[in-house]
């Protein structure tokens, strides 16, 4: 089964849902002119009546895994370990396994194994968890100012417990061989190696409307979604909003670990996320916002990861 | 050899258990089922049947077994067969022999497995086939004959020994006892307050009480919202499971005004009559008689109920009575407690359930009826537990043939005693629709250990956990005394000494206001019918799905 069979089939349910109350759920862009850009989200700067909350800035360092014949990547997926700090004292670390966007309005499969530090290895004669060796790993490669890398005994260790665990209960496993149960077989598996790392910081957004310009904009008031455990502290500190969107402006630095006539890509991507759950005026919202931010700083859509524009780079595919 | 090897672990555990913090308790017992055994080759676990088990629980493509839906895989309870697949693997991965926890954790993981395929389907409303009732109406009719033990005729078996597991635990005194169903509760943060409201969440369309989905205000933890014959029975039922020392669901009995369901704008039901309608609807019952008052939530309701405050202008309901049972976020149910698979039959604690089970004069005793969960205590420690549910068919039951109905709550329909005596045998009256395998071969020795915790019950332990249930008092008064005289019946059968011996009057005649309510310990008036719709002495029941 391909995998744009499995997307349709898996996320029938949630496509339907989502096309019968008019709800898109992500869509993505690239930016050409990021510090302009920055400053705008920063600031709190509002276009026309599209207002916007600088709330968290996110770190993450990634290292991206591949087969060495690049299945994952000609299959339309990427497997990330990731090391994350979104706005706590803490850092959490997850595995991710994702499809790539079909098209500039479209859904991504996404599994993930959410805690990566009850996982043990051994390394260099001593016994630590996973979470620890991606923290020796993510720390080599901060700390390396030549841009090459020595990961040796990390990936020996790391390499080892996929060989390991490629049959067992890991979930971006499990679903690889269910989703591609011949090419994707316990071999295959067990030879999926680390080929690109790197780092994002992400400035994160409330999009939201003012209670009092809304009859103007739409001749009605906007219904104001009950509170849950989802809701933001600002929008229940400020009642008279509307949660529209959020957004995420992601820098990133990738480096190829193969080798590569490109030593490093720079991305600058804007996701913007929807979060009105109310008929089609989500979508219509999503729309006159793009359409703004077109404008103002030339945000072009696209629909390809970070994984894959950085793969296509260091392989040098046209 | 592996006997041996079994017994010793065995005894090891008990021991550790006496020390250890834990209060899972211990599952392995002397005899091993066949398929633990399986698990273990040369004394090192399987990794390849180690990882049917772990992938099967934990995939989230798998989703049929035996052709049947699974219900969906809950992240809490895939991240607790992950940490304890995890301390097996890297047992494995290390080459080292098998060791008596690794046992443990084999036995729980194969409990879950069987737990979860058991569940499959059950999320699918199906109607009772006619075949299947015959059998829960031959189980009522065979279950009156079936339990005759002859007394003292295990007398050298040793009945005083707790062995604590995810099953039972000891209830170490009378205190405890009377507290036991709120200290679990609290472990579970179940929170149900004196005036609760609650969020309708959604329909629900399985079992044969009518029920619904809510929410509670905090988001994270969910209600079962029921009315009906059971509302009294339920909270009975299942204080009296929990002070024995049984793990339990947790019913709330709510009376006039206590409860007050709130209607989000954006919910499929959106107000009290489409409430009545879709009920009407699923399980056929009018829950017209039910309704106290509805309507808007103004500002003078929001002055004396505060948590109100956030609803005003949304629609509400509230009730002349009701029950809530939690569904605590921290408590992920899987399937049955698999009473007839995996040795579980051979423990003592579910064999002596059947004694607890005819205490309440519980009916429906079918596997479906009980439950295995995992309980999250915090910072990601999370414990096996079996429960005993739907304890409210109890509490005298009247089950027709034809129509096929039955009702509960009736109390002239519940017995004076537990046990019919003649000179050295001992019978069982309490009819119950499933004979599972622990119930079919509980013996003598099992019901006495049981016997002696229900002599543990003091008049004052009787009093409050009736007091819970919410009857009226000329009701509660009569439970009361039948469930005394009960005690005494239970005691009287295995020859123990009462210690803490309860009065009771099976001739109680009670009169309230010059009318005679209660004539020689029957309930002779239907009392207080507008307050009480579901009725006492009605035996009209509900037909949908005869218990299914």
């Amino acid at each position: 089964m391909g995998i744009k069979t499995y997307t349709t089939l898996s996320f029938l349910f949630a496509t339907v849902f989502t096309f019968c109350q008019g709800i898109e759920i992500q869509r993505k862009y690239l930016v050409e002119n990021p510090i302009e850009f920055q400053k705008f989200l920063m600031e709190n700067a509002a276009l026309n009546d599209y207002y916007t909350y600088h709330h968290a800035d996110y770190v993450y360092y990634d290292l991206y895994f591949d087969t060495p014949e690049f299945d994952l990547m000609n299959n339309g997926l990427s497997l990330r370990m990731r090391k994350k700090n979104e706005g706590t004292p803490e850092f959490t670390y997850v595995f991710q396994l994702k499809s790539e966007m079909e098209t500039a309005q479209g859904l991504r499969m996404e599994v993930e194994e959410p805690e990566l530090d009850f996982y043990m290895l051994h390394y260099k004669m001593s016994e630590l968890n996973l979470a620890q060796l991606l923290d020796t790993i993510f720390y080599k490669f901060e700390n390396n100012s030549s841009g090459e890398f020595n990961f040796e005994y990390e990936f020996t260790a790391l390499n080892y417990w996929i060989y390991y665990k490629a049959e067992g209960p890991i979930t971006p496993f499990q679903k690889l061989s269910f989703l591609f149960p011949h090419l994707f077989n316990a071999e295959k598996i067990a030879s999926l190696k680390p080929i690109i790392i790197g780092k994002s910081k992400r400035i994160r957004n409330h999009i939201y409307f003012e209670n009092r310009n809304s009859s103007t904009q739409f001749g009605t008031q906007l219904t104001k979604t009950i509170i849950n455990e989802n809701t933001p502290l600002f929008f229940i500190e400020n009642p008279e909003t509307h949660w529209l969107m959020e957004s995420s402006l992601d820098s990133a630095v990738f480096y190829p670990l193969f080798p590569s006539d490109k030593s490093h890509l720079t991305i600058f991507e804007f996701e913007l996320e929807n979060k009105y759950k109310e008929d089609s005026l989500g979508s219509w919202m999503m729309n006159t916002f793009e359409k703004l931010l077109q404008q103002k700083f030339n945000i072009v859509n696209t629909v390809n990861s970070k994984y894959l524009q950085s793969a296509i780079a260091f392989r040098g595919i046209k | 050899m592996f006997k041996k090897l079994s017994t010793l672990i065995f005894s090891l555990l008990i021991g550790m258990s006496l020390f250890a913090q834990t209060n899972r308790g211990i599952l392995v017992q002397e005899n091993y089922p066949s398929e633990l055994s399986q698990l273990i080759v040369e004394n090192k676990i399987d990794l390849t049947q180690l990882r049917k088990i772990t992938n099967f629980l934990t995939h989230a493509d798998i989703t049929l077994y035996d052709s049947k839906i699974l219900p969906k895989r809950k992240k809490a309870f895939i991240r607790n067969i992950k940490h304890l697949s995890e301390k097996l693997e890297w047992r494995i991965y290390n080459n080292q022999l098998v060791l008596k926890e690794d046992v443990e954790i084999l036995y729980e993981l194969l409990n879950f497995d069987a737990s979860f395929k058991q569940a499959a389907g059950s999320n699918t409303p199906t109607k009772a086939t006619w075949q299947e009732k015959i059998q829960l109406y031959k189980n009522s009719k065979k279950s009156l004959q079936l339990f005759s033990y002859l007394k003292n005729s295990e007398e050298n078996q040793p009945t005083d020994l707790d062995i604590e597991s995810p099953y039972w635990h000891a209830v170490k005194n009378q205190e405890k006892m009377q507290n036991q169903f709120d200290f679990l509760a609290k472990s579970k943060k179940i929170n149900a307050e004196k005036n609760m409201v609650i969020l309708f969440d959604e329909l629900s369309y399985v079992g044969s009480a009518p029920k619904i989905k809510a929410l509670d205000l905090d988001y994270d933890n969910e209600w079962s919202l029921k009315w009906g014959d059971e509302v009294h029975t339920d909270v009975l039922g299942s204080r009296i499971f929990a002070a024995l020392g049984y793990d339990v669901d947790h019913p709330y009995y709510y009376g006039k005004d206590k409860l007050t369901l709130i209607f989000d704008k954006n919910a499929t039901v959106k107000n009290a009559k489409q409430l009545v309608d879709s009920v009407e609807f699923i399980f056929k019952v009018d829950l017209t008689p039910f309704i106290s008052t509805f309507g808007i939530v103004n500002t003078l309701m929001i002055s004396k109920v505060k948590k109100l405050g956030p609803f005003l202008g949304f629609e509400y309901v509230r009730f002349k009575k009701c029950a809530i049972e939690g569904r605590p976020d921290r408590v992920k149910r899987i399937g049955s407690i698999v009473p007839n698979q995996l040795q579980n039959y051979n423990r003592k604690e579910l064999r002596a359930a059947l004694l607890v089970h005819a205490f309440i004069g519980n009916w429906d005793t079918r596997e479906e009826n009980t439950c295995l969960t995992t309980v999250h205590d915090g910072n990601y420690n999370y414990r096996m537990s079996g429960i005993f549910s739907d304890l409210g068919t109890s509490l005298g039951v009247h089950v027709n043939s034809f129509p096929a109905d039955f009702k509960v709550g009736l109390v002239n329909q519940l017995p004076w005693t537990v046990f019919e005596i003649e000179s050295n045998k001992i019978t069982l009256k309490n009819s119950i629709n499933a004979i599972l395998k622990p119930y079919e071969i509980a013996t003598y020795s099992d019901l006495k250990w049981m016997a002696k915790k229900i002599s543990f019950i003091t008049e004052d332990i009787m009093k409050d956990l009736i007091e819970e249930a919410g009857w009226p008092k000329p009701i509660a008064e009569l439970y009361f005394n039948k469930m005394a005289s009960r005690r005494a019946s239970i005691l009287e059968a295995f020859d123990l000494v009462d210690t803490n011996p309860i009065q009771f009057n099976q001739k109680l005649t009670i009169v309230e206001d010059g009318i005679t309510l209660i004539k020689n310990g029957k309930l002779i008036v239907d009392y207080k019918r507008e307050d009480n719709p579901e009725s006492f002495l009605s035996t009209k029941g509900r037909t949908r799905n005869y218990g299914n």
